[in-house]
This record gives structure tokens, C-alpha cells and sequence, in this order.
């Protein structure tokens, strides 16, 4: 239940990012990248979002939130696969377990559309 | 002051590539460092509320004692009650008080430390707000991330909360003592973990009872012991 405070650092950090732009700069959309493995839920995150950018400059601006699976490596396929079922994390065409996570707990802004 | 309501604005898209948390990230790889300069094991014990972090961290602390000098921070919403119970072990204990925070940041323990002399400190314990959730994704600077999960809790717990125990190093299952009053299928509990954690060390304990204690401290001392020569 952190979105909020996710919310809040996306909007602190582009704050930051975009305070040497030209006055009056509109921004239109956020986008962001968030892995399954964050234990983000993005309906919280998207519901937290009008709240956290309220009288700023992110205010009406949209949140494009873009949902990662999980990677691991199979060491018996000796490839990357997604993980798709968090509840069991085995190779999809192996079934091996998988120990080694290699993807997932991505959580970065990507790029801002400004007018 | 110039009028621009008749300039034509253009969408662009600025690429920004930016890790949301990395000033927490920043700040956890520099107090990392920190630890490791002055010799310190540190360990971010995470489980659900009630599941027996304070209790596993006295009878550690109290036993690591005898030849370490372990300290603990607690986080909690509110009361000082944990980190007063992790004094009795006679180690070294800070409460951090989060208000309504679900979980703990490091600028909270970097604080909560301030004063302490690390080069005195073999393993320092950061007991996390009790959430299966939030807390795997602030990095507080740890060696190690260990879950505990209690066998009141259920064997499926794992299946129900599988992203925070997939960023554990260890896992221990706790009230051991109880397991079969409150008919937990221990064996399923286990293949559960491993399900949604494959190959992760599991430990099973009774903090209160002392079932499984010398096997749990032996293999703290040991990740202490291969920090310290790792340092060397």
C-alpha cells in the first residue's frame, strides 16, 4: 500500500527533472515502467496519481503505467524466461524451478509528453 | 513581458530513464558501504505483523552475545514496546516510530543509528514494519534479507504474498513450537516457499522454546564470519 508515496517520488523527481525547462511547459503523459515483482498494484498507483500531482505541474497530466513480468534464467534451458505465474516460479518449458531472478522489480520513469 | 498565446505548441517527448526509488537506492548502496568499512553483518528481517520478529531477534541477540556485539532498530507505527523487549536481550535497540508508513526507508535507519559507533557493532538487525507488501522494495542497505513466516499464518501464506519473499536471501519458519497444535502441514509450507522461491534456505525455530536456535545463529555467524574474511 505505498503507491502514494511512489506517486509522490515520480512527482518529486520530475519536478526536479524539469525545472529547467521553459515556463508554462504543459505536461501531457507520464510514463513508467513497474515489474510484477514490485508488489505495485497500478489501479492504486493510477488512483494515487490525481492526488499526488494536484496543484503541481504534473496536474491533469495522464500515467501511462507500463507492466513488467517477472525474468529468471532457467539454467536447464540456459535462456531468460518470463515468469509469468508468481505463485510458481518454474521454467514455462521445462518446469524447473527457477532460482535465479533476473527481471521484475523494475520501477523507473521512462519519459514525460510535454506541450 | 512577451504574449505567447498565438505560439503554436508542439507535444515532444522528453526520455527521462529514471529509477523512481533510486534516491532511496543511492542511499542504501552508500550506507552499504558504510557498514562494510567498519565490519558490520546487517540483516532486514521482514514477515507479517505477529509472526515473531521481535521474539527471534531477542533470543538471537541474546545468544550472539556471549561472543558478538549484535544491535537491532524496530520499526513499528507506534509504541516503543519492540525495541524496549530487544533491550532485555542486553544489545543495543532503537525504536523507529513510522506514523502510518507501511514499511521502513533508509534515510529511517540511517537516522535511527546516528550516534552508534558501527566499528564497534559485529551484526546489526533491522526489524521491518510487519507487511508482506512494501517493504521489498526499499532497499535499506542490507547484507542479507531474511523472511520469517510463523506456522500460525498458514501453509499457503507464501502463495497468497510470493513478491516480497522473492527478493529473501533466507527464509525462517517460527513457532515451531506450535506447528502441530495449530496443524500446520510444515512439509507443505516448505514446498510452498520453495514453490515461489526456489531453492532458498529455509530455517525452522522456536524463538520462545529454543528449537532450532543453534542451527539459526550458527549460520548468522557463519555469513558474518565469510563477510569479514570477504573484507579482508
Amino acid at each position: 500500500m505505498h503507491e502514494l508515496s511512489v506517486a509522490l517520488r515520480i512527482v518529486e523527481s520530475l519536478d526536479q527533472e524539469l525545472a529547467g525547462e521553459e515556463e508554462g511547459l504543459v505536461v501531457t503523459a507520464v510514463s513508467i515502467q513497474v515489474g510484477t515483482l514490485t508488489g505495485l498494484v497500478p489501479e492504486a498507483l493510477q488512483f494515487s496519481w490525481d492526488l499526488a500531482t494536484e496543484g503541481g505541474l504534473l496536474q491533469g497530466s495522464k500515467l501511462d503505467i507500463q507492466v513488467i513480468d517477472a525474468l529468471g534464467y532457467c539454467e536447464v534451458c540456459q535462456t531468460q524466461q518470463s515468469l509469468t505465474n508468481l505463485q510458481s516460479i518454474r521454467c514455462p518449458v521445462c518446469q524447473t524451478p527457477i532460482s535465479q531472478i533476473t527481471g521484475g522489480n523494475e520501477l523507473e520513469i521512462l519519459t514525460v509528453e510535454v506541450e | 513581458m512577451e504574449i505567447n498565446s498565438n505560439k503554436m505548441t508542439e507535444p515532444r517527448i522528453l526520455t527521462i530513464k529514471k529509477k523512481i526509488l533510486g534516491k532511496n537506492d543511492q542511499m542504501a548502496q552508500d550506507l552499504r558501504e558504510e557498514f562494510d568499512r567498519n565490519g558490520v553483518f546487517v540483516a532486514n528481517l521482514v514477515s507479517s505483523p505477529g509472526a515473531g520478529k521481535t521474539e527471534l531477534l531477542r533470543a538471537t541477540m541474546s545468544e550472539l552475545r556471549k561472543n558478538y556485539v549484535p544491535a537491532a532498530v524496530t520499526g513499528d507505527l507506534a509504541t516503543e514496546n519492540d525495541a524496549n523487549r530487544l533491550a532485555e536481550s542486553g544489545a543495543l535497540a532503537k525504536q523507529i516510530l513510522t506514523g502510518t508508513m507501511c514499511h521502513l526507508e533508509v534515510d529511517m535507519v540511517q537516522n535511527a543509528i546516528k550516534g552508534w559507533d558501527l566499528a564497534d557493532l559485529d551484526f546489526l538487525f533491522i526489524e521491518n514494519v510487519g507487511n508482506l507488501v512494501c517493504p521489498g522494495d526499499f532497499d535499506l542497505g542490507e547484507d542479507t534479507r531474511i523472511m520469517l513466516i510463523a506456522t500460525t499464518e498458514g501453509e499457503d501464506k507464501p502463495l497468497k504474498y510470493p513478491t516480497l519473499i522473492s527478493t529473501c536471501d533466507v527464509v525462517v519458519i517460527n513457532k515451531m513450537d506450535i506447528a502441530e497444535a495449530v496443524e500446520c502441514d510444515v512439509a507443505l509450507l516448505e514446498r510452498n516457499i520453495h514453490e515461489v522461491r526456489p531453492g532458498v534456505p529455509i530455517f525452522k525455530t522456536s524463538a520462545k522454546k529454543g528449537e532450532g536456535m543453534a542451527e539459526w545463529i550458527t549460520f548468522l555467524i557463519e555469513q558474518f564470519e565469510a563477510k569479514k574474511v570477504q573484507l579482508a
